[in-house]
Parts: C-alpha cells; sequence; structure tokens
C-alpha cells in the first residue's frame, strides 16, 4: 500500500505540474490545449480529493461516477477542437450528447454511487476510444503541422483502452485479494503517469 | 468446485490477461498508423516527384517544340521566301532594264519596296535563328547583339566575358538557351524597364559559368513576382531549369534590376563530354 501511495503521489505531481503549465498561458494557447488545461486541473482536483477519501478509508467511488463524466466530456472537447473535419465535429457533438445524457442517466438510476460504473466507463472509454482511432485516420496523410497532437492521441488511446478494462472489472477487483488487487492498480496507475508524461511532453515539445 | 483464493486467482489472471491484450492491441493500432503513415508519405512524394517530372518533361518538350519551329520558319524564310522575292528582284531589274519609261518608273518602286521585303525578311530569320550564333558561337553572337544595340543611339549595351574559348564550357544546346535568356532580358530592359544602360556579362567563375544582365531601368518590386510572373519570366525559368542553373533576381523600384544565371560545375563537365 506504501508503494501504491506513492505511485499515486507521482500522478498528483505531474497533474499539479501540468496544471500549472497548461493554465499558465492559458490565454495564449490553442483551444485544444485549454479543453487539456480544463482537464488536469480538473483530474487533480478529483484525485486529491479521492486519495484523501481514500487515505481516511472512506468510499470514494461516487468521485468516479462524476470523474467519468468529466473526463468524457473533456475528451470530447479535445476530439472536437482537434478534428479539421466539420461533419466530424457535428457526429462527435451528437454522439457526446447521447453518452453525456446516458452516463447521467446510468449512475443516477441504474448504478449504484457506492460501486463502479462499469456501463458508464464502457459507453464512455468505448466511445473515446472510437474518437481516437478516427483521428488517427485523420492525421494519416496531415502534414507535420497538423500532427500536432499526435502523441497526445496515442497516450489517450493506450490509457482509455487500459481504463476501459480497469474500471469494467473494477465490481469484481473488489472480490479479490487484496495484492492481487494492488498489481492491476499499479498497472492502472503506472499507465497513467505515462499519459501524463505523454501530455507533458507534448506539451514542451509544441511550446518550446 | 473451485475454493475462493483459486476463483480470486483466475479472475486476476483473465482481467490481467484482458488488460495486457486490450493494451496490446492500442500498440498495435499506433504501430499501424506508423507504418501506414511511413508508405503514405511515400506515395505522396512518389506523387509529387512524378508531377514535377511531368511538369518539366512537359516545359522542355515546350522549349524544345519552339525552337525547333523557330528553326523551321527561319529556313523557310531564308531558303524558300528569301530566294523567291530574290528571283521577283532579278526579274524586276531585267524588267528596268527592257521596259519603256513609264514602265521603269513603275518597276523601279515596286522593285524597291521588293528589297524592303528582302532585307524584313532576312532579318526576320536572323531573329529567329541568328546564324553567327550556329557559325561562331554564343559570344560573338552577344558581341553582335552589343553592336546592334549600341547602333541606336540612346541604348548603351556593354558586353564582357572572360572566356577565351567557349568550346570548353558551353555546348551547342546551352549557347542556344542562354543566348534566348539574353534576348528575353533585353527586350524586357527595353520594353518595361525603359532602360538606358544594359551591362551583360558571361564569365567563367572556378567551375561555374555565370551570365548576368544588368540594367538601370525603373526596375519592379521582386515580392510582386511572387503573385505572377509574365511568360517572358516563365520562360526564363523553364529554360534556367533545363540547364539544371539557378536564377537570382535582384530588384528595387527605380533602382534598376540585375538577373543572375549559374550553371553548376557537373553540368559543365557533362558539357565538356
Amino acid at each position: 500500500m506504501k508503494y501504491l501511495m506513492t505511485f499515486n503521489a507521482v500522478t498528483l505531481l505531474l497533474l499539479g505540474i501540468l496544471s500549472i503549465l497548461t493554465s499558465m498561458k492559458f490565454n495564449k494557447n490553442e483551444l485544444q490545449w485549454k479543453v487539456i488545461a480544463i482537464y488536469v486541473v480538473g483530474s487533480f482536483i478529483s484525485q486529491s480529493i479521492a486519495t484523501i477519501l481514500w487515505y481516511f478509508e472512506m468510499n470514494n467511488l461516487t468521485i468516479l461516477h462524476i470523474y467519468s463524466l468529466f473526463e468524457f466530456m473533456a475528451f470530447s472537447a479535445f476530439f472536437w477542437s482537434a478534428t479539421e473535419s466539420t461533419l466530424k465535429k457535428k457526429w462527435i457533438l451528437t454522439i457526446s450528447g447521447i453518452v453525456s445524457c446516458s452516463l447521467v442517466i446510468d449512475s443516477i438510476w441504474n448504478e449504484s454511487l457506492q460501486d463502479f460504473n462499469s456501463l458508464g466507463v464502457f459507453i464512455s472509454n468505448g466511445t473515446i476510444i472510437f474518437y481516437s482511432i478516427t483521428y488517427f485516420f485523420e492525421l494519416l496523410g496531415a502534414d507535420t503541422n497538423e500532427r500536432k497532437y499526435l502523441v497526445l492521441n496515442a497516450g489517450i488511446l493506450i490509457f482509455i483502452c487500459e481504463s476501459l478494462v480497469i474500471f469494467l472489472f473494477g465490481n469484481f477487483l473488489k472480490n479479490i485479494d487484496i495484492i492481487e488487487q494492488a498489481m492491476l492498480w499499479y498497472t492502472h496507475i503506472t499507465t497513467y503517469i505515462l499519459f501524463l508524461s505523454l501530455i507533458l511532453w507534448n506539451y514542451v515539445k509544441l511550446n518550446r | 468446485m473451485l475454493n475462493s483464493t483459486d476463483s480470486s486467482e483466475n479472475i486476476t489472471l483473465y482481467i490481467a490477461l484482458i488488460l495486457f491484450a486490450v493494451i496490446a492491441l492500442a500498440l498495435a493500432i499506433i504501430l499501424l498508423f506508423f507504418v501506414s503513415r511511413k508508405k503514405i508519405v511515400r506515395e505522396k512524394l512518389e506523387a509529387q516527384a512524378l508531377k514535377l517530372k511531368h511538369k518539366s518533361d512537359l516545359v522542355r518538350y515546350n522549349i524544345e517544340t519552339q525552337e525547333m519551329e523557330r528553326q523551321r520558319i527561319a529556313q523557310d524564310l531564308h531558303d524558300d521566301v528569301g530566294s523567291q522575292l530574290n528571283l521577283i528582284s532579278l526579274g524586276l531589274h531585267r524588267l528596268q532594264k527592257i521596259g519603256s519609261a513609264i514602265e521603269k518608273e513603275e518597276t523601279d518602286a515596286i522593285l524597291l519596296t521588293t528589297e524592303r521585303v528582302i532585307d524584313r525578311v532576312r532579318s526576320l530569320s536572323h531573329e529567329l535563328l541568328p546564324p553567327i550564333l550556329e557559325k561562331f558561337g554564343l559570344i560573338a553572337a552577344l558581341q553582335e547583339v552589343e553592336f546592334n544595340y549600341n547602333k541606336i543611339n540612346s541604348i548603351q549595351l556593354d558586353f564582357k566575358t572572360n572566356i577565351d574559348d567557349e568550346d570548353t564550357c558551353v555546348d551547342l544546346n546551352q549557347r542556344l538557351h542562354l543566348y534566348r535568356i539574353c534576348q528575353e532580358l533585353n527586350q524586357n530592359s527595353l520594353k518595361h524597364g525603359k532602360a538606358k544602360l544594359i551591362r551583360i556579362s558571361l564569365l567563367e567563375q572556378d567551375e561555374t559559368l555565370l551570365l548576368s544582365v544588368y540594367d538601370d531601368g525603373v526596375g519592379f518590386d521582386p515580392n510582386k513576382l511572387k503573385s505572377g510572373k509574365g511568360m517572358g519570366l516563365l520562360n526564363i525559368e523553364n529554360r534556367v531549369e533545363m540547364l539544371n542553373g539557378t536564377l537570382s533576381i535582384e530588384s528595387e523600384l527605380h533602382e534598376g534590376s540585375s538577373f543572375q544565371i549559374r550553371l553548376p560545375k557537373t553540368e559543365r563537365d557533362e558539357r565538356k563530354d
């Protein structure tokens, strides 16, 4: 558990650095980075609250319900702003609207706020994976300056794919051995650290 | 029956397997993207190179056709039209001797017009393909241009060169193109630049050949060339491209203009062959 706490502290540190970096030039940044700035600041706050609740051995899964919706909306906004195609913007807006409503309905009526929202995570993360793959397709024939968010997109794809599995089976994880559970959470946090590092790398590379 | 520890281990194993499979899939998608992108970029570059080659071939073909046509017209004018006009002139001379006084007067007028036409045809034929260029080379042709321009009092044209034997550094094809470039630039200097002085130099520098044409005319804004070039300048650019050379243009409003065409060493070596 001590190691898990250290890993968690690393993610908080990275989120803190990213929050400061992306917020510093908030007005000067492109819309895509403004969205990422909101995402990292939001993640930093929710992660901090979740860590405090976890530290005091309180159930922090209600945060996950809100965070899932927030993360989905942030990534949808990112792909909406990153895409060049007007048609794609329209269907991102439509799909995201439907999925967001479904997430709210699922969390309030279908799932317990004290458990993992497996169905909601599956739908929202599945949609983000779909956005990410279509964005890769869009970048295939793009020029170098249009591929500014390639690293970020790769990070999103890896992290969301991994999150999809972890949170989809989240309720099963609660019933398994604590050491085995920790192993899977280590994998999750490692992927999250990788994802945050890729955001940092992409940001520094573009703002050098 | 599995006990709870076995069941827990199995769940962990399955989740771990699914987790790694999904991450591997994500990585495979990213890898596929890079492989496909590399292929697309390569295909794009190949298509671009092909397009450029096609354009270059088209330009080369156009210029070559233009030169062949000029040569044919020049020869037709000289050999066919010119010789027939000479026959008419001879006939008129004969008529002049045997005709009456009134007929002689009429013949005189026709003869005068015929001789003017003969002169004009000869000059047109020479303009299209200067015989001096073929017989004595580029330097002699440019010296002739200098002589002809300086006959017009208001314009001074200076030509200088440091080449002793042009056969060692400029081949026949290059001579014709360089001559045409000079012709075009001189016309531009007079027509658009309203120049009073034109300086042409053909210099051998280390391993390169440099043709410079300067005029003291009204000049132009080189930035405006980016938005649109005239046919003359495009023609010059295409000829320079055909010679695998480089063209640099310097000009300022009311400060004259300067054109420099540089041919690389390798081309010169090929020419020698």
